[in-house]
């Protein structure tokens, strides 16, 4: 019982960050074409053509994480992707572009790559993985269902309590440079 | 007993969810702050004068001692314009603090209040607001020279004779800046938030 509402919190997050996430990358879709190029991993030539795949990937497996019987695909594909984005991040942090922007929500977040875009991304895989084996062990009832809705809302939230503090700490960092 | 703990697990539930409403909404906030608090300078809007090139030499006079004295030559010591109007209101609002740089500074800094127009109304300016003490000198010419186009303006003039740092001055923070960029060697807070904007991708509706 408690693994499932676990694995269900975890799938109900991460159908929700992805049809969000998707959805915004689908909004500025120049936007996100200038920093997939600007990652500079793929031959710019293609950064059309995946600039509108991948939102719509990402859509679809968000989507694809609420029916049954696609819960498990839609599981590797979420985290594959996961991976691809934690790799392109690193691969450029260790190239020493940090003031990259991860164009991870829209332009209005002034996030750039970091350490701590790696971890989260670290996080929400093992969520991914983590909600593979308890799945469809048992039906919830309505008490469960009320428990995961509940748990995921409150997650959500605080991922984007994250998400802020990370485009904090970038202000705060352009202003401690003026000191 | 299992009632009194259902009730307690949902108000807990309510109350964690409008917890963390709430901090994210103070995270929001800070951010916002971050954003505002990023340092003012004076804005540089100039197209005839650059920092770093000798400023123009004008004679003018001293309307209070009578002595002819020339801008832009300084004699290894720095001089601080600022161009003022009697009718005004933002000018005579930064008044008290010219006087306060022009007391802290007088080792090394003379300040020059510069004008134009009739002279009766700068007398009458000049008894009203306290400033016989100080350099007021009024010359059409100057401001020309230094292409002054909206007021207050000051032009901070480097001990070599070169302009340091030039710009329109609303408040304090501005006043600083002009200083702050002397001492610094960037031309303005133009050039320096250019320079120092973060990511190499940014919202297309603020650049």
């Amino acid at each position: 019982m408690l693994l499932t509402v676990l694995a269900t919190i975890s799938t109900l997050l991460l159908s929700y960050l992805f049809v969000v996430g998707g959805w915004q990358k689908l909004a500025d879709l120049a936007y996100f074409q200038d920093v997939i190029t600007e990652y500079r991993i793929l031959p710019a030539s293609w950064s059309p053509w995946l600039a509108r795949a991948l939102p719509i990937v990402e859509i679809g497996a968000g989507l694809a994480l609420l029916v049954p019987a696609l819960q498990l695909a839609a599981l590797a594909t979420v985290a594959l992707l996961l991976a691809g984005y934690t790799f392109a991040m690193a691969l450029n942090i260790t190239r020493g572009r940090r003031d990259l922007d991860c164009g991870c929500a829209g332009p209005g977040q002034e996030q750039t790559i970091s350490g701590w875009l790696l971890g989260r991304n670290l996080v929400l895989i093992s969520l991914a993985l983590l909600a593979v084996p308890a799945l469809q062990q048992h039906s919830l009832g309505w008490a469960g269902w009320s428990l995961a809705l509940l748990g995921t809302t409150v997650l959500a939230l605080l991922y984007h309590v994250f998400n802020q503090l990370i485009a904090n700490n970038n202000l705060l960092r352009r202003i401690a440079r003026h000191g | 007993m299992d009632n009194i703990l259902l009730i307690s697990n949902l108000i807990l539930w309510v109350f964690v969810i409008g917890l963390t409403v709430l901090v994210f909404a103070l995270t929001r906030q800070i951010g916002v702050l971050y954003e505002r608090v990023a340092p003012a300078g004076a804005l540089m809007m100039n197209k005839k004068l650059e920092t770093g090139a000798p400023a123009p030499k004008v004679q003018v006079q001293d309307i209070n001692s009578g002595n002819t004295l020339t801008v832009g030559e300084t004699q290894n010591r720095s001089q601080l314009l600022f161009f003022l109007s009697p009718d005004c209101p933002v000018c005579k609002s930064l008044l008290p603090m010219l006087k306060s740089i022009k007391n802290a500074e007088s080792d090394w800094l003379d300040v020059i209040l510069a004008s134009d127009g009739e002279l009766q109304a700068h007398k009458d300016y000049i008894e009203q607001h306290n400033l016989s003490g100080d350099t007021y000198v009024s010359s059409e010419i100057l401001g020309k020279q230094y292409a002054v186009s909206k007021l207050p303006y000051a032009v901070l003039i480097d001990d070599k004779g070169l302009i340091a740092s030039l710009g329109l001055v609303n408040s304090r923070e501005h006043f600083e800046s002009l200083f702050e960029s002397m001492e610094r060697g960037i031309p303005s807070l133009q050039a320096y938030m250019a320079a120092a904007s973060t990511p190499i991708i940014h919202d297309p509706q603020q650049a």
